[in-house]
């Protein structure tokens, strides 16, 4: 029988020498300690207003209609206004939205759907001025930076942001 | 009498056999749980216990820049401190007159000192002759670390004294979501 072949068999412990393994995970701990990172942080990249070429020294490629997004951000609400140099203001003021402010997600999602449609039209549009009100915290003025960015990290929305405070 | 005969009587040394295989079990979970949390840059950051930093879905690296911390109650530009605020407001600072305020003052030494690399010496060439990593003057940028909570009049007040002295692009230092 196959089963008795083996049941008088020579038994032999056969132990793993764990010794070199041990070895090598103290050095690679301590390796690996030193290149952790455990703050996960990144970054978004703002710039504030700086004077610039006026629009009559703008080059032929750069005439295609474009929009800057003027986002004035308040505790009730987010006031959005295009603006471009290429459109009617009857045009631009067709395209002014705003949203009122809540605390669930669905003010972005609202958001960035509208920034979405905007963007959809005008594909060269890329910048948005974000000028928040004075008592607006830090947080909400990256929420909606999120927003204006979108979903898609490959194909951002409204990826420059420039922020000023509101003119008066 | 020989040594032999000394040792004939004792017994055999057996040497204690070690259970490692917890210590294994332990070792591997640490193992990957460090490879998973590896990164290219790791932390150089001492961002203070008051600054809480707000989450983002951005998923842009941060660069190597002038690292300034803006928590509730004090302007930090690296290692020291520059300003510091007072409820809404930042102390020493008149809105109308920001260009001659100690927080600008304090900027554009910085950037002065930026500047002053040894004639003829490129940016790299000055990385590599230094432990500390020299920032490009050509392109002066800061990267804020500021608390969830500042209010944006603070922020607004701290961002014009730096833009006043040449510091016109920010990367805003937040938490991955």
């Amino acid at each position: 029988m196959f089963s008795s072949r083996f049941r008088h068999g020579d038994e032999t412990n056969v132990e793993i020498d764990m010794v070199p393994v041990m070895n090598m995970f103290l050095v690679l701990i301590p390796f690996l300690l030193i290149s952790s990172s455990f703050l996960n942080l990144k970054a978004i990249n703002t710039s504030i207003p700086v004077r610039s070429q006026s629009s009559s020294e703008l080059t032929e490629e750069q005439s295609e209609v474009k929009l800057r997004l003027m986002v004035t951000l308040s505790e009730e609400s987010i006031i959005v206004k295009p603006m471009s140099d290429e459109l009617s203001l009857e045009e631009l003021e067709k395209l002014d939205f705003e949203v009122a402010v809540q605390e669930s997600d669905a003010l972005f999602t609202n958001l960035t759907a509208k920034l979405s449609l905007l963007k959809k039209k005008y594909p060269n549009s890329d910048t948005m001025v974000l000028s928040p009100e004075d008592s607006v915290p830090y947080s909400s003025m990256v929420r909606v930076m999120d927003a204006a960015r979108g979903v898609d990290p490959e194909e951002p929305l409204f990826a420059k942001v420039v922020i000023s405070g509101i003119l008066k | 009498m020989s040594l032999g005969n000394t040792m004939k009587g004792q017994k055999k040394f057996v040497p204690p056999a070690i259970q490692i295989t917890s210590m294994m079990d332990m070792f591997t979970i640490i193992v990957f749980f460090l490879l998973f949390s590896y990164s290219d840059k790791p932390d150089e950051f001492d961002v203070s216990k008051d600054i809480e930093l707000p989450t983002s879905t951005s998923s842009i690296n941060y660069d190597h820049a002038l690292e300034l911390y803006l928590s509730q109650g004090s302007i930090k530009l690296e290692e020291n401190v520059i300003g510091t605020i007072d409820g809404e407001n930042v102390k020493d600072l008149d809105p109308d007159h920001i260009a001659k305020s100690p927080l600008a003052v304090a900027f554009t030494a910085k950037k002065q000192s930026l500047e002053a690399l040894p004639e003829g010496l490129e940016v790299a060439e000055a990385n590599a002759l230094s432990d500390v990593e020299v920032l490009d003057p050509s392109d002066p940028h800061i990267l804020l670390f500021c608390d969830r909570d500042v209010p944006f009049r603070v922020i607004n007040q701290v961002i014009k004294a730096a833009g006043s002295a040449g510091f016109t692009n920010f990367q805003l230092a937040v938490m991955e979501q």
